[in-house]
């Protein structure tokens, strides 16, 4: 074989798009969907993350209602909004689950074991995200779902059950938690460790957005838009300000594809 | 087939692999010694892509290993026994293996047999033993029914039993024709299992030939002579002496001489009258031979020599050496 095609054997299929590759595509992903419920910790993890919402969003409900009852405000609540606020918790229990998917193979040491199954780095990445990403769709409006259907009854009066609003935040939702889970891959990629990521993600969806919050400036609320946690709430709860469901939808794919560049970028120069 | 191609690995202040040039040949088991650091595993991390050469390549069957379709069903590799998530089970853990290369999920159960393991195959790979755990690596490395394979100190915490087991299975795979290249420490099974064998040191290739000749160019084989006559043994020092060997004289009656043979001490013995009882060559064990090859090389060496537990006639060749 001619240097040549073998450079462009190597090009195509670190991209996980050649014809021939495609098979392998496949297999790859199927060999992650297997990893992925072959160990407890998926299960806990979602197990956790639809307990963590009916608790949160019912909880939240309750107390957004009881503040309007008390201040005499008439102001409806979407049914669907407590949960995106208890969103702000519940995803580390979802994201938990794409993070290990990443993380646990260094830890354990089976990274070794996936690249020798499946050696371009770019269609091993590619093969957890395919797999990752829907089950976090299915599983973040699930339960947005069930989060929406135990605070509905909570809310009274003030319930806005427009289900022309409530659908898309529900939906919305799924997406945000799949966007998370790629972003909590791509940094688990770049960090290896589970500890270095958590504290990663976690500083960046809940750490900086408190901090920043504390600020008075005009300067900081803006930056504040900008971060993916931010930007997910007006994505979910589908707010015309300050740039519109669309636009929030950008911010998160732009945090997110920077965390997987990141995560490429390790993974094709570090040693496994 | 295996081919190492100039094979350079470099960290930031050392070198693990210093321009290893090699070409692993199919249809025989070769033993992979050196030293612990001497860049044993790093080679095979770097012929199964893990990691990365710093110059050179690496080819199994003239491709780099990411550029193998179905790598699995090419090169089946054991590295670390561990290489796996505790939580999952060994079938699970197989079977995402096999799905990644198309392979059927039969096989799963077919290497499962093989190794021993299929009693077993539900449960958490983490409550292993070190021993089912290595049972379990190298069911993956057969998994892909492949051509080559790699095995890093396979029989690491393999009962007497499972060792048997492993040599067995070493040599039948090379009878079909395989690439086998076995790392391993212990000489005395690389004595058994291997056809041939490629010694490191410090990352550099200190030998590449079969068994007998690593043997056979050790200086601590020597020719053992034995003479009821001291006076005439006194002579015949003497004479080996001008010939610049290097004789122990172990009593007054015996010698050990290196760097010549059974041939010519006969000869000159017999030019000088002198009767002899015994007269033959005493053969290095594999483990001297290469004790003495990597004896500069050695990284991590032990503040005092520790000489019990090996053949009787250690003690006294190594001075011969001295």
């Amino acid at each position: 074989m001619s240097s040549a095609t073998m450079n462009t054997t190597a090009s195509s299929t670190a991209s996980g798009t050649s014809s021939h590759g495609r098979g392998q595509t496949i297999g790859a992903i199927a060999s992650e969907w297997t990893k992925l419920w072959s160990v407890k910790a998926t299960w806990w993890c979602l197990a956790g993350s639809f307990a963590l919402m009916a608790v949160f969003a019912p909880a939240l409900g309750t107390s957004i209602a009881n503040s309007y009852r008390s201040d005499g405000d008439n102001t409806d609540i979407p049914i669907a909004h407590p949960p995106v606020l208890a969103i702000n918790m519940v995803q580390f229990a979802v994201i938990a689950l794409a993070m290990l998917a990443i993380t646990a193979e260094y830890s354990t040491g089976s990274i070794r074991s996936t690249l020798q199954c499946v050696p371009q780095r770019g269609r091993m990445l590619f093969s957890k995200i395919a797999v990752i990403a829907p089950v976090m769709f299915v599983a973040g409006t699930l339960i947005a779902a069930v989060g929406t259907a135990t605070t509905t009854p909570l809310l009274f009066e003030y319930a806005d059950t427009n289900l022309g609003k409530a659908v898309p935040t529900i939906l919305a939702t799924g997406a945000y938690i799949a966007l998370m889970g790629i972003f909590a891959i791509g940094v688990g990629a770049a960090m290896r460790s589970a500890v270095g990521t958590l504290t990663t993600v976690f500083m960046v969806l809940a750490g900086l957005p408190g901090a920043l919050a504390l600020s008075s400036s005009d300067f900081t609320k803006k930056i504040l838009d900008y971060l993916p946690s931010i930007a997910g709430q007006h994505l979910m709860d589908g707010d015309a300000e300050p740039y519109g469901r669309m636009g929030a939808l950008l911010v998160v794919l732009i945090w997110t594809g920077a965390a997987v560049v990141a995560g490429y970028v390790v993974l094709h120069k570090r040693d496994a | 087939m295996i081919t190492l191609r100039g094979v350079t690995k470099r960290y930031d202040t050392a070198v693990a692999v210093d321009h290893l040039d090699l070409e692993i040949a199919s249809g025989k088991v070769t033993g992979f010694l050196g030293p612990n650091g001497a860049g044993k595993s790093t080679t095979m991390r770097m012929i199964m892509g893990l990691d990365r050469p710093t110059a050179g390549e690496a080819l199994i069957n003239g491709k780099r290993y990411a550029d193998l379709t179905h790598p699995l069903r090419e090169v089946g590799a054991l590295l670390e026994a561990k290489a796996l998530h505790p939580g999952r089970s060994a079938y699970s853990h197989l079977l995402a293996m096999a799905r990644s290369n198309g392979i059927p999920r039969k096989r799963v159960e077919e290497v499962l047999e093989t190794v021993g393991l299929e009693k077993v195959a539900k449960k958490k790979a983490g409550s292993f033993s070190l021993g089912m755990g290595q049972r379990l690596g190298i069911a993956s490395a057969l998994l892909g029914d492949p051509q080559t394979l790699l095995f890093d100190e396979p029989v690491n915490g393999l009962d007497p039993d499972g060792v048997r087991w492993v040599r067995e299975l070493m040599r039948s795979l090379a009878e079909e024709g395989r690439t086998v290249f076995v790392s391993s420490h212990l000489m005395s099974e690389m004595q058994l299992t291997a056809d041939h064998l490629v010694v490191i040191g410090k990352g550099k290739l200190l030998a590449n030939d079969t068994i007998d000749q690593v043997i056979a160019r050790s200086s601590l084989t020597a020719v053992r002579v034995r003479t009821p006559d001291s006076r005439g043994m006194d002579d015949l020092v003497a004479r080996l002496d001008e010939l610049s060997l290097e004789i122990q004289r172990d009593s007054e009656h015996e010698i050990l001489v290196s760097g010549s043979s059974v041939e010519a001490i006969g000869d000159i013995a017999f030019q000088m009258n002198l009767r002899l009882h015994e007269l033959r060559v005493v053969e290095a064990s594999l483990e001297q031979a290469y004790m003495e090859m990597t004896a500069s090389s050695i990284e991590y060496k032990s503040s005092k020599p520790v000489t019990a537990g090996v053949a009787p006639q250690q003690g006294q060749q190594q001075e011969v050496e001295a």
